[in-house]
C-alpha cells in the first residue's frame, strides 16, 4: 500500500517539477531581482565601467539646476566609456562584494568597478538593519544558474532560505557604541522623540551613525578586502573611494573626536586593504558643509550639485588614470 | 519549524515513514521525540515549560485519583490551575501588568518601579496550557480516566501537529486515539494529504499575499485614504481566517495521515448570520473551551439577565486577553461580547422591522442582510485585533469615511499599490485565489475539502493536486510571514 502512495507522490512531484521548468522558460525567470538583471544587461552590452553605489549617488536637492546623479555626471566627464550604475538607498560593501564576485565570473567583466565606502554603513544602525541585508539579491548573485532561478520561488515559499538573518527585535536591541562604549540600544535612538530636531538629538544621531569604531574584522572591512582581491585576480581595476562626510557639522556637535573617529575608521580600511595593493580615494574629510544637502533634518552624507560634481570629477580622474594604465 | 517549510516537509515524511514502520508499542516514543524536536526547533529552552506543565498535570491528576474527598480533589485542581495559569501569566502577561502598574504608580506619585522580565513569548504557550488544563478539569469532573502512562500523557500535551497553534484538543478525544493502533490506510493518508495541501494553499497563496497589503495599511494608516483602510480591514478578515484555518487544516491533515482525528476548528465562519453563530464556527476549539470551563461554571444562561450579560462579557474579555497582553485584544473581546448582548436585546426590534418592511416573507433577503451585517461587525472588531494600539484602531475607524471619491488625490489606486511594492497584476493575483477559495467553500458548504475532492473522478482529483501544488509553489510570498496565531 505505501508503495502505491510513494509512486503517486513521485509522479506528482515530477509533473510539478516539469511545469516549473516550463514556467521558467516561458516567463524568462521573472524572479531574478531587477539589479541582477540590470547587471546582466550591462555585461551583455560590454559596458567598461560599473559603478556600484548607494543614496549619495543620486539624492539631490530638488531646487538644483543640475539634478544629475554622480554616475551621470561621471558619464559626461567620460563620454568615451559607457558607465553602468547599480545603486539603491541602502546598498553597502557586502552587497558590492556579491556583485563583484558575480561579474568576475562572467566572460566579459567590466574594466573598472567603482565602489564607494560610506563610513555610515559600518555603524550597527545600518550594518544590522533587517531591511538592509538584501539576502535575495545576494542569493541570486551567488547562485548564478538557471536551475536556481527556476526553483527559487518554490524553495523560497517553503523557507529554504533565510531572507531575514536578523529580526527587528534583535536589531532594536543592538547596542549603539560610541567608540567602544555602549551608549544605549538602537530602539532608544530611533524612538518618537527624534521626530523633533534638537541639538541633543542631533548629537545622538551623529553618534548613532558615525561614532562606532570599526574593528579590523568588521564584515564591511572584510568585504572591502574581498572586493579588492577578487577584482585584482580577475584583472579588473578597482576604484574604491570613501564618500564625503559633513565632518565640520559633526565637529560642531561632537568636537574634534568626530573627525578623529572618521580618520580612525578610514585607517582601519586602509590597513586592511594595504596587502591588496589598491589605490584608495579618500574623500571623507574634503568637503565643507556648503557641499551637502542632508534632505532629512539630521546630518548625513547626501550631497548637493557641487558636492556630486566634485566626487564625479575625482572619480573621472581615477578611472582615466587606471584605464590608461591598462590596455 | 513552520509548516510551510522544507524542514517540516522532510521532518514529516521521516516521522510518518518511521511511524508506520515501527510496532505500535514504540510509536508513542517516536511521536514524543518528534514533537519535542519540532518544538525545540524554535527555542530549545522553552521545551522545559512544556515538561513542567506536563509533570504538574500528570502528578496533580494522579494525586487527584487517590483523593476520595471532593475537597482533596479540588486542591489538586487548584494546584494545576495555579501552576499553568501562573506559567502563562509570567511569560505572557507579567510585563503588560507591570508596565500598567508602573504607569498607575507614576500617576499616583508612588515611587515604585516593577522591573519588566522582557522575555520572549514561548510559542504555543496559550494552547498547550489550555490543553493540559482541560485534561485536569475533565478528570476532576469525572469525564476522563487518569492517564497513568507518563509518556502517552506527555504526547497528548505535546503532539506536534497541534502543539503550537491548536486546535486545542480535549483529552477525551485525543488520549484514546493515542492509545489505539492505527494501521496504514491509503484512503486516510490521501485525505490527510489533501487537507494539508488545502491548508498550505490557504496560508501561502491567500493569507500571505493578503498580508502584504494589510501590513502596509496597518503599518502606516495615516498614508492611506478611507477606502484603502476599509479594504485593508476586509483583507485582514480573510487573511486571519485563511492563515489560522490554514494552520488548523495542516494540523488536522498531518494528524489524519497518522490515523488520528483532531477536532474541527473552523466551519465557514463568514457564512454566519449572527455573532453567536460566528462563534460556533470560528476557532471552535477555543470557544468551546471557554464555554465549558468558564461560561458554564459562571452559571451560563441559567442566571438572572444582568448576571448572564456580565458572564458573556467576562468570557469574551478573557478570550480577548487570551490572544495577547494588549488593550486592543481586550477591546476586541469586549466588542464581541457587546455584539452578543445587543443581538439578544434587539431581537424583538429586528423581528418587528422585518414584519413592517415585509421582509419576513423573504427569508433569503433577511439571511443575506444578516450575513453582511455580521461580517461588517466582525470586521469592525478586527480593526482592534490587528491595530498596534487602541489609539491606532480609533484612528483607522474614524478615518474609514475619509476621502471616498478622492482616490486621485493619492495618485489613484495603481499608485497606492506601487507604494506598497505591489502592481495591479499582483493585486489581482491576491484577490483571485481568495475568490476561488470562497467559491469552493461555498460550493462545499460543510463538506470537508478531502470529501469534496476525494469523491471526484481521478482526472479531477489530479487536476486539483497539480493546480493547488503549482499555486503553492509559485503564488507564495518569498518573505517570511509567520502564522498569525503563533504569537498567542
Amino acid at each position: 500500500m505505501p508503495t502505491r502512495l510513494i509512486i503517486r507522490l513521485a509522479v506528482l512531484a515530477a509533473i510539478l517539477a516539469a511545469l516549473q521548468v516550463a514556467l521558467g522558460l516561458v516567463s524568462g525567470y521573472k524572479d531574478t531581482p531587477t539589479p541582477v538583471r540590470l547587471c546582466d544587461q550591462y555585461l551583455a552590452e560590454g559596458r567598461p565601467i560599473l559603478y556600484l553605489g548607494e543614496s549619495t549617488l543620486y539624492t539631490v536637492d530638488p531646487r538644483e539646476a543640475d539634478r544629475a546623479p554622480i554616475n551621470e555626471m561621471l558619464q559626461r566627464l567620460l563620454p568615451q566609456y559607457r558607465v553602468g550604475c547599480i545603486a539603491h538607498d541602502a546598498y553597502h560593501l557586502e552587497l558590492y562584494e556579491a556583485f563583484c564576485r558575480y561579474v568576475v565570473r562572467k566572460p566579459n567583466p567590466p574594466r573598472v568597478v567603482i565602489v564607494p565606502i560610506n563610513l555610515g554603513t559600518v555603524s550597527p544602525y545600518w550594518d544590522c538593519r533587517p531591511a538592509y541585508q538584501f539576502e535575495r539579491i545576494k542569493l541570486f548573485l551567488r547562485h548564478d544558474n538557471r536551475w536556481f532561478r527556476t526553483f527559487y520561488r518554490p524553495l523560497a515559499a517553503f523557507r529554504a532560505f533565510n531572507l531575514t538573518p536578523i529580526s527587528e527585535r534583535e536589531y532594536n536591541r543592538t547596542l549603539v557604541l560610541d567608540g567602544d562604549v555602549p551608549v544605549g540600544a538602537i530602539q532608544e535612538f530611533t524612538d518618537a522623540k527624534y521626530a523633533t530636531c534638537t541639538d541633543e538629538n542631533t548629537r545622538d544621531q551623529l553618534i548613532l551613525r558615525y561614532m562606532y569604531r570599526a574593528p579590523a574584522d568588521h564584515a564591511k572591512v572584510i568585504a572591502a578586502v574581498h572586493i579588492a582581491r577578487e577584482l585584482r585576480k580577475a584583472g579588473v581595476c578597482a576604484v574604491i573611494y570613501f564618500t564625503p562626510i559633513d565632518y565640520q557639522t559633526g565637529e560642531q556637535y561632537l568636537g574634534e573626536r568626530f573627525t578623529a573617529r572618521i580618520r580612525e575608521n578610514v585607517q582601519t580600511f586602509r590597513d586592511a586593504l594595504r596587502a591588496e595593493d589598491v589605490d584608495l580615494l579618500d574623500l571623507s574629510l574634503v568637503l565643507d558643509p556648503s557641499k551637502f544637502h542632508w534632505g532629512s533634518m539630521y546630518p548625513n552624507e547626501h550631497l548637493n550639485e557641487q558636492g556630486r560634481l566634485f566626487v564625479a570629477e575625482r572619480l573621472a580622474e581615477a578611472v582615466r588614470a587606471r584605464l590608461e594604465k591598462t590596455p | 519549524m513552520q509548516f510551510n517549510s522544507i524542514e517540516f516537509l522532510v521532518f514529516f515524511a521521516v516521522v510518518v515513514a518511521l511511524y508506520f514502520a515501527l510496532p505500535f508499542r514504540a510509536r508513542w516514543l517516536l511521536l514524543l521525540i518528534a514533537s519535542y524536536y519540532f518544538y525545540m526547533a524554535w527555542e530549545p529552552l522553552y521545551a522545559l515549560l512544556i515538561v513542567a506543565s506536563t509533570l504538574v498535570d500528570y502528578l496533580a491528576v494522579l494525586w487527584m485519583a487517590h483523593e476520595p474527598e471532593k475537597t482533596g480533589r479540588r486542591k489538586c485542581l487548584i494546584m494545576s490551575l495555579v501552576a499553568n495559569l501562573g506559567l502563562l501569566f509570567t511569560f505572557k502577561y507579567f510585563d503588560f501588568f507591570a508596565a500598567w502598574s508602573n504607569r498607575a504608580f507614576g500617576w499616583l506619585h508612588v515611587p515604585v518601579d516593577i522591573p519588566l522580565l522582557d522575555v520572549l513569548l514561548p510559542v504555543g504557550i496559550s494552547f498547550y496550557t489550555f490543553q493540559t488544563l482541560s485534561y485536569t478539569i475533565e478528570v476532576y469532573r469525572g469525564h476522563q480516566q487518569p492517564e497513568r502512562h507518563l509518556g502517552r500523557f506527555a504526547l497528548y500535551v505535546a503532539f506536534f501537529p497541534q502543539l503550537v497553534a491548536g486546535p486545542i484538543e480535549r483529552s477525551v478525544n485525543l488520549l484514546p486515539q493515542l492509545n489505539r493502533e492505527h494501521a496504514f490506510d491509503y484512503g486516510r493518508v490521501r485525505d490527510g494529504l489533501i487537507r494539508m495541501l488545502w491548508g498550505l494553499l490557504k496560508k501561502v497563496v491567500v493569507a500571505d499575499r493578503l498580508a502584504v497589503f494589510v501590513n502596509h495599511v496597518y503599518g502606516a494608516p495615516e498614508r492611506y485614504p478611507g477606502p484603502i483602510l476599509v479594504l485593508g480591514t476586509v483583507f485582514f478578515a480573510f487573511q486571519i481566517y485563511c492563515d489560522f484555518s490554514g494552520y488548523s487544516d495542516i494540523a488536522i491533515g498531518a494528524a489524519r495521515v497518522m490515523g488520528i482525528d483532531l477536532i474541527q476548528n473552523f466551519r465557514r465562519p463568514y457564512g454566519a448570520r449572527s455573532i453567536p453563530e460566528f462563534w460556533r464556527r470560528w476557532h471552535i476549539s477555543l470557544s468551546t473551551w471557554f464555554r465549558d470551563y468558564v461560561y458554564l461554571p459562571l452559571g451560563g444562561r441559567h442566571v438572572a439577565l444582568g448576571r448572564w450579560f456580565s458572564n458573556i462579557l467576562i468570557v469574551f474579555v478573557v478570550s480577548g486577553l487570551w490572544h495577547g497582553a494588549n488593550w486592543t485584544f481586550v477591546v476586541w473581546g469586549a466588542l464581541h461580547g457587546s455584539y452578543y448582548i445587543a443581538g439578544y436585546l434587539l431581537k424583538g426590534v429586528r423581528a418587528r422591522l422585518a414584519r413592517d418592511t415585509g421582509l419576513e416573507h423573504r427569508p433569503r433577503v433577511i439571511d443575506a442582510l444578516r450575513l453582511v451585517t455580521t461580517f461588517l461587525l466582525v470586521c469592525l472588531a478586527w480593526v482592534f485585533f490587528r491595530a498596534e494600539s487602541v489609539s491606532q484602531a480609533v484612528y483607522i475607524l474614524t478615518h474609514f469615511p475619509s476621502h471616498w471619491g478622492h482616490l486621485t488625490a493619492y495618485g489613484g489606486f495603481a499608485r497606492i499599490l506601487t507604494s506598497m511594492d505591489l502592481s495591479v497584476r499582483a493585486f489581482v493575483a491576491t484577490v483571485l485565489p481568495l475568490i476561488v477559495l470562497l467559491t469552493v467553500e461555498h460550493i462545499g458548504k460543510d463538506t470537508s475539502i478531502e470529501e469534496l475532492v476525494g469523491r471526484r473522478p481521478v482526472w479531477m482529483r489530479w487536476a486539483f493536486y497539480v493546480v493547488a501544488g503549482f499555486a503553492v509553489m509559485n503564488l507564495g510570498v518569498p518573505e517570511e510571514i509567520p502564522f498569525v496565531y503563533f504569537q498567542f
